[in-house]
């Protein structure tokens, strides 16, 4: 039998077997496309933060939103701007994923204008497509006669834009104040009444906003059969699966071709070194020759009057239970992700009661990632300045080296201090007129770089103290190791960079450990 | 507004009922006649028709057997069908009647073969999955274009005739091959 007529046999049998009650009514287009908005709307706007499903929902809402838009199309111009909103609002939220991966967002965050905007581009283009939708409807659905359907696409409407409005307002107006107090868990309530109260108005607001759109898919669903859904070029599956595709292969790509800091061009180490007498005499005094052989000719002119290296022993390990770090000789070995580190101090006694400390680390066993590193200095009270950074890698048989930029956290004067904080911190602020800056370097590992180790370096000025019989000196290096390749979202390294945190649970596992040693000096 | 009350109000001949009827359930027969009668002078035709079976029919409704959009349903399903056929019929006779031709009603021997038929049809579609059966009924109860279900269901029009394809075939290897 051909096709043809096994399709009439087909039709003609299937009179006597009628299909199930009301099978007609679950067919209208504009049924489904309002189910999809309403799923889309809903999960663009309540979150789950957690699982990252609070990036992974609101994209499958985008999707939803748009294969619900899109299906409505073709109806009037009103429904096409919806559909290329829709579109628009699934880019956006695309391209943010990706760049939430990436430092970009974070620079955003950090920018109020921008961070604004962004909020309110995301609140707006909701709204854009609720106007669109309901002035579609509108004109869809306007019998002849001229009766216009009920209008529950304006209610929502306007219960969409009394949530911009209070969001608008918290914005303007901040309900909530930093906290006081050295132990603190996040911001105080100004006013709890409208602290609690605006969430609330938030939430009731927008689940109006579901129900009416709810309300108006089924007040039409009736007259639903008038629309005559738009032609499908790429299935609603398809369209799914390619945006997650892209999600899945764009963020990793992104998040690690982000990670990777910028370095300075690395010169031969042969070429920056100096004055071989002073190296010589540091190796003399006790200088390790791996962190001597690093010294340029500005270090070298910095230690030109070395009286005494002290090498500084570790006395206490941080972070040793859960890396299993260990004490060997003046060394700290530490093994982070699958790599090795060695962290190791010396203090150079100068004249006039001036110290310059080095802080030295090695990679002993590399680790497979290089992404984001950086190390710090926790200093002691003393007045600091002459901060110097240098990073070294053997690369086919050479000694290359860059000299790292050292940064400075910390340093807030009194004025810039809550009230609490002047007491917390009131032996510093004797000591120094501000808090204690923090040095810190950044950088990534060249790739093809072996035996890669560095220094951060300072000078510590004595000269304001009494003169002790033993003098003390102590410091605490602080190494961080970014271990996962995927960090979403981007976290960089510079927001533990300048804090004394352990990185306990952290994408940067931190190998910490105080070194000191007590000494009678010339001075 | 209940159904009772439809057709308690049509048949009382209230003009307003009959609008109302069709402000509610316009659009659906609309639906239902243009998926089965691509003309759209043929469709709206038959649309008179069936407004005209409302007013005709009304007084025998009844309620308990089918919901009221079911029974309109299946009385725009039924007279856009018959209208179609009558239409393949007078193509395909170009005009003329022959009068040797048998009587088109079934005879008692030909009833109980359909009825077998239709009971194995029962049969081969209780082995669709609930998706397929829908398709099935659109294409072949409703008699709605590839073009149509894929635009409404969301999917190209190709993804569609390969869906169909799969069922016709099942339905096909069900029914003992080529037989109906």
């Amino acid at each position: 039998m051909k096709q043809d007529e096994f399709d009439q046999k087909l039709m003609d049998e299937v009179s006597q077997l009628p299909p199930i009650p009301d099978f007609i009514r679950s067919c209208t287009p504009w049924q489904s496309a309002v189910r999809k908005i309403l799923w889309g709307m809903g999960l663009c706007t309540f979150r789950f933060e957690f699982f990252y499903l609070q990036y992974l929902l609101p994209l499958l809402g985008c999707v939803l939103l748009y294969l619900g838009c899109r299906t409505l199309g073709q109806e009037n111009r009103w429904f096409r701007l919806t559909g290329r909103l829709a579109g628009l609002f699934l880019a956006i939220h695309m391209v943010h994923l990706v760049l939430c991966a990436t430092p970009v967002m974070g620079t955003i965050e950090q920018n109020h204008p921008l961070s604004f905007g962004l909020g309110l581009l995301f609140s707006l283009i909701p709204m854009g497509i609720l106007f669109c939708l309901r002035q579609g409807t509108q004109g869809a659905f306007t019998a002849p006669d001229g009766t216009r359907p009920k209008d529950y696409l304006g209610r929502a409407l306007l219960a969409y834009a009394a949530c911009i409005a209070i969001a608008i307002w918290c914005e303007l107006v901040p309900l909530t104040a930093p906290s006081e107090g050295p132990i603190s868990f996040g911001p105080q309530i100004t006013n709890k009444f409208l602290y609690t109260s605006r969430s609330i108005a938030f939430i009731l607001l927008y689940i109006l906003v579901l129900v009416w759109v709810g309300r108006q898919g089924k007040a039409l669903a009736g007259r639903g059969y008038d629309i005559t859904p738009a032609p499908v070029r790429v299935p609603g599956w398809t369209l799914l699966a390619a945006v997650f595709l892209f999600a899945a292969a764009a963020v990793p790509t992104a998040s690690i071709l982000s990670a990777r800091l910028p370095m300075p061009p690395a010169r031969e180490l042969s070429q920056v070194q100096g004055d071989q007498s002073v190296r010589v005499q540091l190796e003399e005094l006790g200088m390790a020759p791996e962190l001597a052989e690093l010294l340029d000719d500005h270090e070298l002119e910095q230690c030109r009057k070395a009286q005494m290296v002290l090498p500084l022993a570790p006395d206490h390990l941080y972070n040793q239970k859960h890396l299993g770090s260990w004490i060997d000789g003046n060394d700290v070995l530490c093994p982070m992700d699958d790599g090795l580190s060695r962290l190791t101090c010396w203090a150079v006694v100068l004249p006039d009661r001036q110290v310059r400390y080095y802080q030295f680390f090695q990679w002993t066993e590399k680790p497979t990632l290089s992404l984001q590193e950086s190390f710090t200095g926790d200093l002691d009270y003393h007045p600091c300045d002459n901060f110097s950074g240098c990073l070294a890698w053997t690369e086919e048989g050479r000694t290359l080296s860059v000299p790292l930029a050292v940064q400075l956290g910390g340093g807030q004067t009194p004025e810039e201090l809550p009230a609490w904080a002047l007491e917390w911190y009131d032996g510093e602020l004797a000591a120094l007129g501000h808090l204690k800056y923090i040095p810190y370097v950044t950088f990534s590992m060249p790739r093809k770089g072996e035996e890669v180790r560095g220094f951060l370096a300072w000078t510590e000025d004595r000269s304001g103290e009494e003169p002790q019989e033993k003098e003390y000196f102590k410091i605490i290096p602080i190494l961080r190791h970014q271990n996962s390749w995927l960090l979403f979202p981007f976290q960089p390294v510079t927001s533990l960079a300048a804090t004394q945190s352990l990185g306990v649970n952290s994408p940067f596992p931190t190998s910490c450990a105080s070194f000191s040693t007590a000494a009678k000096v010339p001075w | 507004m209940s159904s009772e009350n439809w057709f308690a109000r049509l048949n009382a001949g209230d003009q307003d009922a009959m609008e109302g009827l069709l402000n509610e359930y316009g659009a659906m027969m609309a639906y239902v006649v243009r998926g089965i009668l691509t003309d759209p002078h043929e469709a709206e035709d038959c649309l008179a028709e069936v407004r005209a079976k409302l007013w005709e029919k009304a007084a025998c409704y009844d309620g308990e057997k089918a919901g009221l959009s079911t029974w309109i349903t299946a009385l725009c399903r039924n007279a856009a069908y018959d209208r179609r056929r009558a239409l393949a019929r007078r193509a395909s006779r170009a005009g003329a009647l022959d009068p040797n031709a048998p009587d088109p009603k079934p005879g008692p021997e030909e009833e109980a073969l359909r009825a077998e038929r239709t009971a194995a049809l029962r049969r081969a579609l209780n082995t669709l999955s609930f998706p397929d059966q829908r398709l099935f009924y659109r294409k072949y109860y409703y008699l709605q274009s590839t073009a149509q279900m894929a635009a409404e269901l969301g999917i190209t029009e190709r993804a569609m005739e390969g869906k169909l394809y799969r069922i016709r075939k099942k339905l096909q290897k069900q029914l003992g091959g080529d037989v109906l």
